[in-house]
């Protein structure tokens, strides 16, 4: 499958199941709503190191929040609901409550909560306050700026990790132009996040390694400086650069019409723009249960 | 109208206990068996017949018409569904209700919302004394759900109050939240005397400056607060002034310091 001169290959993306949860951090205005979560959703790349995956979802108007504020919707994916209720709780303690003028309410219902502000409001040193509106419990702990409105709990959903897209292309700075471009198309989207930087990861990975303490090691499949020695490389003479592009989704249907928009973002620049090939990274399909066919998507 | 309508045949004012007829209770049963229950009159145990008019069928609502003050307990424990009262509502209406609508088109006696824990209780004229309050020997008053009284209340509102929200559009008596252990209070008329005595927790929110605050209540200053947008917006589909509340700053008071208390005494600044 070819569009745009750009070579679809038959393959496709293995994603896991993950525990996700969606929290809408509010603040004085746009700017400082901002500096909190990006701060939340800081460092949380890989569960590997990070233990939570997560990125800014969108930004959310004032009349769309719930304290009528402007606001940002943040989603946190993690291994399980142990690890997410530990990274929501330290994450809010750390970048949230230190946040001038913000406030965080969880922005899903789930089938399970997990804790946000059940231990944060010990803070407070006696002085905090909770108060139940429509049932909903929220804690006030008294800050230096006023008092930090934080819910009690969020909600957690079954969700969908690892979801990606590989691309290659002529150069280094035609490869990244095509991911600006994927990112920028995938982001209009609510329900996913990209949580590399930038939404772009250059470090694919294969499973296993030479290095025994190692799970996972550098994709030398991908690696154009390798391509002459790599047993297994699969790039071609005329490739410059590979990129990737994980997306973690709410559902398969969210991860699903996410790598399409990238795909026809990417496709779109085409062969003239030096987009040679889309792929995706797979382990056999052995560990994950969710496999997204590059084909079946554009179909 | 679809549902049933019961007519209370005495006017003289003899308590008449419904505690037992809610929607959830007379669910399955058809109009000639719901006429045989049993109610009490006074001293007497009467088929529902005899002491009411009974008209409709049964539903998802419950109508219940009166000129007397003698209704008992109406909606007590209900959980689900509406009761509709056409004149006085008695005392203890919406006693230790759970959910559903008890709209209350007239008065409602002394000890409304009593050991509520949920739903939703709107009294259209007044509220009598211990609206919303613990009994004596009781450890807690209200514990849940929303009581909206569109007229005055009388003493004691919310006294030993554990959670829920009661509002009062008119003025309110005496010894306002009392004791008061959590749940908020807002008031839009006056309070009397003692108000939020021995409170350790929870939040009066005031329009009128309150006639006697106790100096155990200390003076915290004028603040913005945004709870009071969450609890606003929750106020928004409620017909009235509380909706249209946009509370932004509020001279915030807490105590009572005698008990070590923080509760919060909030005026309305805006």
């Amino acid at each position: 499958m070819k569009i745009n001169g750009v070579f679809i290959e038959d393959t496709y993306a293995e994603a896991f199941d993950m525990r996700a949860t969606r929290v809408i951090i509010t603040g004085p205005d746009e700017t400082w709503a901002n500096h909190a979560a990006t701060a939340f959703t800081g460092f949380a790349t890989s569960v590997i190191g990070c233990g939570v995956e997560g990125g800014i979802e969108q930004q959310l108007p004032a009349d769309e929040t719930p304290d009528g504020r402007p606001g940002v919707a943040c989603l946190l994916f993690a291994v399980s609901s142990k690890d997410l209720g530990k990274q929501v709780s330290n994450r809010v303690g750390q970048a949230v409550l230190t946040a001038p003028g913000s406030a965080i309410y969880s922005g899903i219902a789930g089938e399970r909560q997990v804790p946000m502000g059940s231990q944060i409001r010990f803070f407070g040193d006696g002085y905090q306050a909770s108060k139940v509106v429509d049932g909903v419990r929220y804690w006030r702990v008294p800050v230096m700026d006023g008092e930090f409105i934080c819910q009690e709990s969020t909600g957690m959903v079954s969700a969908v990790g690892g979801g990606n897209l590989i691309f290659t292309a002529r150069s280094h700075r035609q490869a990244l132009d095509a991911a600006a471009a994927a990112v920028a198309a995938m982001k209009q989207l609510a329900g996913v996040i990209m949580p590399f930087p930038g939404g772009v990861v250059r470090s694919g990975s294969k499973v296993g390694s030479q290095y025994k303490a190692l799970m996972a090691s550098s994709n030398d499949a991908y690696c154009p400086t390798l391509r002459g020695i790599s047993p297994k490389s699969e790039l071609t003479p005329e490739v410059g650069a590979v990129l990737e592009i994980v997306v973690n989704g709410l559902t398969p249907d969210h991860v699903a019409r996410a790598m399409r928009a990238g795909i026809e973002a990417i496709a779109e620049r085409g062969a003239d723009e030096g987009v040679l090939g889309i792929t995706a990274g797979n382990y056999g399909g052995k560990l994950g249960k969710h496999h997204f066919q590059l084909r079946e998507i554009m179909a | 109208m679809s549902g049933l309508t019961l007519r209370l045949r005495d006017a003289s004012g003899v308590p008449v206990d419904v505690s037992h007829l809610t929607p959830e209770r007379l669910e399955g049963l058809d109009t000639a068996a719901i006429a045989e229950l049993m109610v009490w009159q006074g001293a007497e145990r009467l088929p529902l017949r005899e002491v009411f008019t009974v008209d409709g069928t049964p539903g998802d609502t419950l109508t219940v018409e009166t000129e007397s003050t003698g209704l008992w307990g109406v909606g007590h424990g209900m959980t689900r569904g509406t009761i509709r009262v056409t004149g006085p509502a008695g005392q203890y209406a919406g006693r230790r209700m759970r959910g559903g609508l008890l709209e209350i088109h007239g008065d409602a006696g002394d000890h409304a919302g009593n050991g509520m824990r949920g739903g939703r209780i709107i009294i259209d004229g007044n509220a009598g004394d211990y609206l919303g309050a613990a009994r004596p020997g009781e450890k807690y008053g209200m514990e849940g759900g929303l009581v909206l009284v569109r007229g005055n209340a009388g003493d004691r509102v919310g006294e030993r109050m554990r959670r829920g929200s009661v509002l009062i559009e008119g003025d309110a008596g005496s010894w306002v939240a009392a004791r008061m252990r959590a749940g908020t209070i807002g008031i839009l008329g006056t309070t009397g005397s003692g108000l939020g005595w021995a409170m350790r927790r929870g939040t009066i929110l005031l329009r009128e400056q309150p006639a006697a605050l106790s100096p155990l209540f200390r003076d915290n200053g004028e603040q913005r607060l945004s709870i009071l947008a969450l609890m606003a917006r929750a106020w928004r589909e409620l017909d009235g002034p509380f909706a249209a509340l946009n509370p932004e700053r509020v001279q915030r008071w807490l105590g009572d310091r005698s008990v070590q208390g923080v509760g919060e005494i909030l005026l309305l600044k805006d």
